[in-house]
């Protein structure tokens, strides 16, 4: 696609450590349109991080590496820039808010200094010049008195406020695209809600594109436009941010999404966790990665990797890699909020989903769940 | 500074023999040893001495050298200049090779450059220093003859010494400057700063020396304790005229206010030593505070 921001074409970054080689991100590929927003939601361990840090080129070298693919920034692959050009793109035109403020910025220096470091480096300013800025940075993001405050360590302030800090120190440069790994993980719930606040209004009005990892639906709900959502090293669904949360098309979506509370459920309902843990990144199954875990598995899901596709009765671009919710699949049909918030349901579901017309390989039995 | 002096005094008198029996070739006779007891004020009782001693103490009187016949203060101010110079210079060696080499080791961690360093420290914190002295000795000064063995006053006389003295703490401080390195290096914030786009050296240099650097400061303290405490053997093996050989000299003489004002004198050095660490401390990291 032409006029895009960020194109990601089948990154692959894997970790080499004494046990294999840990496939933590594994075929990936998207594309942002300057300004535009994007989710990446998955548990941990699924691959996000390293996405980002990918795209930075900051995965620590060794054990990390790269291994293939691209990534086209502004028409130029990162990938194949020499130390010089990617450090003239950090902090520059990507910039990256990281989880926790608490360990991100250094205890040793002023928080001026480290905001006015970027500024010195990337847009020439002087040490007056940068100071004057970083006054009006922090201004913006909300710190009270700034002027007086700047001058202070880290440990001064409180975690909200650090993460204020770090994103003044996003912004500094006016960067194109924010990385926002997991920004308020760390922080209270209140907090979240003013930092989420935050970032929106600052990437809006300053026409910033943002990435925002998550592990939480409901943090990137009313952040961005889009959603991808990620299980082990790859992206099993893309959609309009609306699109997936009434459409999800997915059974690993759908267990994100019955894992959130909500406030409108009676109140005896239980919240439906996913059982199990992700598959190994050393060795992933040779199928579909869900597979272990979903309950409406069939033979086929362990046989065969599912690509991802786009899916009938779902908006043009809405993709998912399901060998159910694809065309001429066994879910295609299914109301997945049937058995939302209660537990008895699923017995219910695991009958309804034996009754399902039969996949292509006729006479097929769901095969037992195995409890992880 | 007090219980020091306590300790001490007590130790020493309660060690067996007096200063005065030590030739058994020309025994004095009772008359002479009674009135030179009297002189010294040794034939009171231990306790009254202590409170006599106390109280030139406080008064910057350290008492007379039982085998020199000066005052003690004398005594040692002739030496304390040698061993600062010695103590000093061990320092300055110890801190000019060990907080590169750490660096550089944490840098390169597992590569040749790295396991070589960490040979020398290992070597240096393992082979004792009389051991290496002795080594020294025996290959440049006996068989090369390019150092003086023993003696003081020409830069020549300083070397084996400086380097012997200084190579343990300096193996030490090697360690411990990579291992706070290591963990520097591998702090969320490095990640940060090399986020902004900093180069390399402006990452290591900024951000992570003097987070590093910390641990190493609090070392510091006991390394120049141990060069000081350390000098007693080197002086006495390099027949440095310095507070360690003096030291080691008087003990053996049972030459009580020599060993009391000595002992004082380095228990002054690592306390004031310590402070400065700490006085150091809260200059490197903000978050603790000098008050």
């Amino acid at each position: 696609m032409a006029g895009q921001l960020l194109e990601v074409h089948d990154l692959h970054t894997q970790f080499f450590t004494r046990d294999g080689v840990v496939h933590a991100v594994d075929g990936v590929s998207f594309e942002l349109a300057a300004g535009e927003t994007l989710g990446i939601v998955g548990e941990s361990g699924c691959g996000k991080s390293v996405t980002a840090l990918s795209l930075m080129r900051l995965i620590p070298q060794p054990p990390g590496k790269i291994v293939q693919g691209s990534i086209i920034f502004d028409g130029a692959d990162v990938l194949k820039m020499d130390d010089d050009e990617v450090r003239g793109i950090r902090g520059n035109n990507i910039a990256m808010i990281f989880q926790d403020p608490m360990t991100s910025l250094n205890p040793v220096l002023t928080i001026s200094r480290q905001i006015t470091e970027a500024l010195e480096l990337h847009l020439k300013m002087d040490k007056a010049e940068a100071r004057k800025r970083t006054v009006e940075l922090l201004d913006l993001v909300g710190i009270p008195s700034a002027k007086k405050r700047m001058d202070d360590y880290p440990h001064q302030f409180s975690g909200g406020m650090r993460q204020r800090v770090m994103i003044a120190m996003a912004l500094s440069c006016n960067p194109k695209l924010i990385l926002a790994d997991e920004p308020t993980t760390a922080l209270d719930v209140t907090i979240q809600a003013q930092i989420l606040e935050l970032l929106k209004g600052l990437a809006k009005e300053f026409r910033t594109a943002f990435i925002l990892i998550t592990h939480d639906l409901g943090v990137v709900a009313g952040m961005t436009q889009r959603i991808h959502v990620m299980y082990a090293g790859k992206i099993v669904e893309k959609a309009d941010t609306g699109e997936l949360f009434a459409n999800p098309k997915m059974p690993y979506t759908w267990g994100l999404l019955r894992s959130i509370p909500r406030l409108d459920e009676r109140r005896k309902s239980k919240l439906l966790p996913i059982e199990g843990l992700p598959p190994d990144l050393i060795a992933p199954p040779p199928g579909c990665r869900f597979e272990p875990r979903c309950q409406y598995r069939r033979d086929i899901c362990r046989e065969k990797e599912p690509a991802l596709e786009h899916i009938p009765n779902a908006k043009p671009d809405h993709e998912a890699r399901c060998w159910g919710t694809q065309q001429g699949g066994w879910l295609v049909d299914i109301d997945w909020r049937k058995e939302v918030g209660d537990t008895r349901i699923i017995e219910e579901i695991k009958q309804e989903v034996a009754q399902l017309p039969p996949e292509p390989k006729a006479g097929d039995v769901p095969p037992p769940p195995t409890a992880l | 500074m007090f219980f020091v002096a306590l300790i001490t005094f007590t130790l020493a008198h309660a060690a067996p023999g007096s200063p005065f029996d030590r030739n058994p070739n020309r025994p004095l006779s009772q008359e002479t040893l009674d009135r030179i007891n009297r002189y010294y004020g040794v034939d009171k009782p231990i306790p009254e001495q202590f409170v006599i001693y106390m109280g030139n103490l406080l008064r910057g009187d350290l008492g007379l050298s039982f085998t020199r016949q000066r005052p003690v203060v004398e005594v040692i101010g002739q030496g304390i200049g040698t061993t600062f110079q010695l103590g000093l210079a061990a320092l300055a060696f110890a801190l000019a090779f060990s907080i590169p080499l750490g660096i550089v080791s944490a840098l390169k961690q597992n590569t040749i450059v790295d396991y070589l360093s960490m040979l020398v420290a290992t070597i240096g914190t393992t082979i004792p220093a009389f051991v290496m002295a002795i080594f020294l000795i025996s290959i440049f000064g006996v068989s090369l003859h390019l150092l003086p063995i023993v003696g003081w006053g020409t830069w020549q006389n300083m070397v084996m010494p400086t380097f012997v003295l200084g190579l343990g703490a300096g193996a030490f401080l090697t360690r411990i400057t990579r291992a706070s390195m290591l963990e520097a290096i591998g702090q969320d914030y490095i990640r940060t700063a090399r986020s902004k786009g900093l180069h390399e050296r402006a990452v290591i240099v900024r951000h992570a020396l003097k987070n590093a650097l910390i641990p190493v400061a609090t070392i510091i303290g006991p390394a120049t304790a141990a060069l000081i405490t350390g000098s007693f053997i080197i002086e006495s093996l390099f027949n440095v005229p310095g507070m360690g050989r003096l030291y080691v000299i008087s003990i053996l003489q049972r030459d009580y206010p020599t060993i009391m004002g000595t002992t004082l004198l380095y228990a002054l050095l690592i306390v004031i030593a310590n402070l400065t660490v700490d006085i150091l401390y809260g200059a490197l990291d903000p978050r603790i505070k000098v008050r």
